[in-house]
């Protein structure tokens, strides 16, 4: 599986499928998939119509590339990337909705990403590493990566100052990524 | 855009807030397009952030109880310190009497250059009480009548009414929350200005409620004109800036409004404080 995409890779995908290789729109699908799904969600905040745009996304494109319509085949990201953004902004047109206007703690409850085997992995290494959290590091995650609060306002509720947040903060996440690292590799 | 710039910048956290300009969303979407490692980041944070979201009653509960031990150690300390500096202060000048607390809400002082006053003046008729900078700017939530609309409501009245379902439960982050969409839907609005405003000085963030208050008096007049200033004197105390807080309530007793009474009382408390500093200078 393709980890970097330069633009001689980008290149070389596109060629090959345009001339119908099928091993290539895979390599286009697990490549492109989730970026594609996660980019839609951020920014209409409704995983169940993500998921739909994303299969969307990934056949326009799919079936561009097998015409020979894009041009600049080392620039296949960012063709990928627009067609995406039309299709989020077109859905939110057509539902007169701007994306601010849906809560962001919503979007999270409702979002079941679509890569379970993946998802279900990486789920149970990020809970074995809140768990090992403090709980006011664990709060203070909580509130500002989930509630958007600022420092100044989650040092009012828990008595902190707000430098003593940032930092608890920063030193949190970075525990929580250390161990998600530490654990997938175990 | 580089690796560097989007660690440096926080912009994986700033994104799945919806908190990047819609340049910096397409640059960063870009970016991660075609880089392997940010997306990983990307996806960590995500997965972080669900999972916080699912174990969110859990962890509000822990964290209550966390707070309140640290509350009650506070409320002990605090105390322990009060029983010492009265006793000093009984031993010093035994003419002098604990001042009984005001029972008024909230506001924290951020800046409470001197410690609280305690001092109550005796043996004279009309005795004027001496209370510290932090006593005076503590004030009571602003009161919320919700206005009876009929007809069809936009977007912005409607996040304000959001904001406001937040405010009646006492739940000022939340209400900062919605009251800043709505300011930014309709930027004239000095209901949702004032609340704003009034809403961050409850929550320890003078700079930001000054910002507000002083927005809501700009737009001219308004249902909220003379509140805003009487708040906004609230905050200047909060920063300790007598003589901006000064101005402020002058401003809300020439308005000769509802609280041109409270204004007049809390001048004079203010005069007060600034003749006993004088005399113990």
């Amino acid at each position: 599986m393709v980890d970097q995409l330069s633009q001689e890779a980008q290149t070389d995908l596109s060629g090959r499928i345009r001339t119908g290789d099928p091993a290539a729109e895979d390599e286009l699908a697990r490549f492109f998939g989730e970026r594609v799904f996660v980019m839609v969600l951020a920014r209409i905040r409704d995983a169940e119509a993500a998921r739909d745009l994303a299969q969307e996304v990934m056949l326009s494109v799919l079936r561009a590339l097998r015409d020979g319509q894009l041009r600049q085949a080392e620039r296949l990201s960012a063709y990928v990337h627009g067609t995406a953004r039309n299709i989020a902004n077109n859905y939110l047109r057509s539902r007169g909705q701007q994306p601010e206007s849906v809560p962001i703690v919503q979007e999270i409850e409702v979002s079941q990403p679509p890569f379970d085997f993946e998802n279900s992995e990486r789920r149970t290494l990020v809970r074995s590493a809140i768990n090992r959290l403090d709980s006011t590091d664990r709060k203070i995650l909580l509130l500002t990566l989930v509630e958007g609060l600022k420092p100044a306002e989650i040092s009012f509720q828990l008595g902190l100052t707000p430098e003593a947040v940032r930092t608890r903060k920063s030193r949190a996440t970075k525990k929580v990524m250390a161990a998600m690292k530490r654990l997938s590799r175990t | 855009m580089d690796c560097e710039q989007i660690k440096r910048e926080e912009m994986v956290e700033r994104y799945l807030l919806g908190r990047l300009s819609e340049s910096e969303q397409d640059a960063f979407e870009l970016h991660y397009f075609e880089c392997a490692h940010c997306f990983d980041e990307v996806k960590a944070h995500r997965s972080l952030r669900e999972e916080l979201a699912r174990q969110r009653a859990t962890i509000r509960t822990e964290a209550v109880r966390a707070s309140a031990g640290w509350r009650w150690a506070w409320a002990v300390g605090a105390a322990a310190a009060v029983v010492v500096v009265s006793l000093g202060l009984w031993q010093r000048r035994p003419q002098v009497r604990p001042q009984p607390s005001t029972p008024v809400a909230v506001a924290p002082v951020s800046k409470a250059p001197e410690q609280t006053g305690t001092d109550h003046k005796t043996g004279e008729a009309g005795s004027t009480q001496v209370a510290s900078l932090e006593e005076l700017a503590r004030f009571d939530p602003p009161r919320y009548s919700p206005a009876i609309l009929r007809g069809p409501t936009d977007e912005a009245t409607r996040r304000f009414r959001e904001g406001m379902n937040f405010y009646s439960k006492g739940d000022y982050a939340g209400t900062i929350k919605k009251l800043r969409s709505t300011v930014e839907l309709n930027p004239q609005a000095a209901d949702a200005r004032f609340f704003l405003g009034a809403c961050f000085l409850l929550t320890g963030q003078s700079t930001e409620g000054i910002r507000e208050l002083k927005e809501t008096i700009a737009l001219g007049e308004s249902p909220y004109l003379e509140e805003a200033h009487f708040y906004l004197s609230k905050a200047y105390l909060q920063e300790g800036n007598v003589a901006e807080a000064r101005k402020e309530l002058q401003t809300t007793v020439r308005l000769h409004g509802d609280l041109e009474n409270q204004a007049r009382e809390l001048l004079q408390k203010l005069e007060a404080r600034g003749k006993k500093s004088d005399k113990d200078n």
